[in-house]
């Protein structure tokens, strides 16, 4: 399943697409959306993104979403001048904490062909910056990932990187509280393997980590069995492994797992059966799935929820 | 407007007097940050903090990162001798800096030292096993670094290790003989706690803790992810009665035992009875 829709909530306020020309009213009550329209270069995004960060109350905005960044050859362009003219318009943004890069609908660009770019001068530029969040793995970097004041980070890919994993995996965020990794699949770049995520279950890495999401991966299986026997696990308040191809036989060393009082277990979209999702809330388990796909599905044929 | 000494004695009484609690060390040692003037009174003051503070848990008694830091950098603050933790985790320590810190008589005071994720190599951890200021430690954290076995050798050899109750050593790079090391060393009686989690121990370096007559008091042993086949493991099995009495918390999860061999550990007899906390998942060797 695609992303098919852009986010309307983000950074726990709801999101408002800025117009040229519009007025910022309330600037801190929305987290604005700048994005160009299919089909559409007009205005140039650049000029939008200067004509936002100029606009009266522009220093008091908290969150900002960047859609597509270009309208008519968006899977050609990279994301890279829209980093370097943010982070020149940084000072123009003093109130800025929450930041996401890259809210593009398969319809505008599927996941794997959004083009990134390093986003490292961001976190340079923005260092009360507490939440990040991107999408696509294509030329996708996070600089040195060394941020005073990041508490959460997400990273939604089809196909995530061994470098950007390895990367995050060496990253240096004492205050980061929630990560958020789309592992994805290796047709869509996913080149790693599961021990490329032992620093992030060290439990040490990241000392504040409360809330891990390592999910959408064909390997969900790996990445559950591998939480589960690491230190991170006692530390955990919330769990994600969603979006992935996790059977009810992979649940088997969930049930017999040690696990944190109340932790909450998010297992949405895999191919999970009713009876297995219930033995699991017998379990005492704060269990979350909005949907599953077809438990007989067989294991050769289940696929992460996003990948193209 | 700025506060005298006898007010900044008055409010540290009553502080004092609360029940110890992170918010209460907090505006203690920011007290003491704001006590500029009248130093001979604060002095005073911070041994009379000091002698209140005994009966804190040390863990409460924590460095404020900006005091880690000026450790490091400059001088320690004098309120320094009322810390019994220092973290300097996510903080990068070069040969330099661990040196430094080696050669601090403030570390004197120090029981726990956290130095997790620090970019630290044997460099680091030889020079505290050298250090004579770090005589009051109990628990030093050095995980996701890089130690290999030259760090844990030169510990091995260590007063340093005779004092240490808890040892975190998880994702570095330690093989069997390192292991040995510590095994084999008789200033290791102290550990209760150790956690070598995503080493490279392998089944030698567990056959080599089983079999060691010094770690009769660990509580706690994690091997998580350390290449141990079943020769290993089985080690561990046989050695629980008489060399790991106390053991109550083992880990040998992602590792390469065989599916025949966790199902005949789960039931042998000598864990029939025993308080154990074991973790055996993902031990199929297909999952690594």
């Amino acid at each position: 399943m695609a992303i098919s829709t852009h986010l309307t909530t983000f950074a726990g306020l709801d999101v408002s697409t800025f117009e040229a020309d519009q007025a910022l009213e309330q600037p801190d009550a929305s987290a604005w959306a700048l994005r160009c329209d299919y089909d559409h270069n007009e205005p140039a995004f650049l000029d939008l993104l200067r004509a936002f960060a100029n606009t009266q109350g522009a220093d008091k905005v908290r969150a900002l979403v960047i859609g597509a960044w270009d309208g008519e050859e968006l899977f050609d362009v990279d994301s890279s001048s829209t980093v370097a003219a943010l982070a020149e318009l940084a000072p123009k943004l003093p109130s800025l904490k929450a930041l996401f890069v890259g809210d593009i609908t398969y319809e505008e660009a599927e996941i794997s062909w959004i083009q990134q770019s390093d986003l490292g001068p961001l976190l340079k530029a923005f260092p009360l910056l507490e939440e990040l969040g991107a999408r696509g793995n294509n030329g996708l970097a996070l600089g040195d990932l060394n941020h005073p004041n990041l508490k959460k980070l997400v990273v939604q890919t089809g196909g995530m990187s061994s470098s950007l994993l390895r990367a995050i995996g060496a990253a240096h965020l004492p205050q980061l509280e929630h990560l958020e990794l789309w592992l994805g699949r290796e047709e869509y770049g996913f080149d790693g393997d599961v021990s490329l995520l032992a620093p992030i279950l060290s439990g040490k890495l990241f000392p504040k980590l409360s809330t891990l999401a390592l999910c959408n991966s064909e390997r969900q299986a790996q990445v559950l069995t591998a939480i589960l026997g690491a230190p991170i696990l006692p530390h955990l308040k919330a769990l994600d492994i969603s979006k992935g191809t996790l059977g009810d036989d992979d649940l088997a060393p969930l049930l017999e797992a040690s696990l944190p009082p109340g932790l909450r277990l998010d297992l949405t979209d895999n191919y999970l059966s009713p009876s297995t999702l219930e033995a699991l809330r017998a379990r005492g388990l704060d269990v979350f799935s909005r949907r599953q796909r077809d438990p007989n599905t067989d294991p050769e044929d289940r696929y992460t929820q996003t990948g193209e | 407007m700025p506060k005298d000494g006898q007010d900044l004695l008055s409010t540290l009484r009553g502080l004092l007097y609360e029940p110890p609690s992170p918010e209460v060390w907090e505006q203690l040692y920011r007290l003491f940050d704001a006590w500029t003037d009248d130093l001979a009174l604060r002095e005073i003051a911070l041994d009379y903090a000091q002698q209140h503070l005994d009966a804190w848990p040390d863990k409460l008694r924590e460095a404020p990162p900006a005091w880690s830091r000026a450790v490091l950098d400059e001088a320690p603050p004098p309120a320094w001798r009322l810390v019994r933790h220092v973290s300097l985790t996510s903080y990068g320590i070069g040969p330099n800096s661990a040196q430094r810190l080696a050669d601090l008589p403030s570390m004197e005071r120090v029981v726990q030292l956290n130095l997790a994720n620090c970019n630290g190599k044997d460099d680091a951890l030889c020079a505290l096993a050298a250090s004579p200021y770090v005589s009051h430690l109990r628990a030093l954290d050095m995980g996701v670094n890089k130690i290999t076995d030259r760090g844990l050798l030169a510990l091995a050899d260590s007063p340093l290790l005779a004092q240490l109750q808890a040892l975190d050593l998880t994702y570095n790079q330690i093989t069997h003989l390192g292991a040995e090391a510590l095994a084999k060393s008789t200033r290791a009686r102290a550990l209760r706690s150790l956690k070598l989690w995503h080493n490279n121990l392998g089944s030698y370096g567990a056959l080599a803790l089983a079999e060691s007559p010094h770690l009769a008091n660990l509580e706690e042993l994690d091997l998580g992810s350390n290449n141990l086949e079943d020769a290993g493991a089985r080690a561990l099995l046989r050695a629980l009665p008489a060399r790991l009495p106390k053991l109550r918390d083992l880990n040998l999860s992602g590792n390469k035992l065989t599916e025949p061999f966790v199902r005949l550990f789960q039931t042998d007899p000598a864990l029939q009875g025993r308080d154990l906390k074991l973790n055996l998942s993902g031990n199929t060797p297909a999952l690594r």
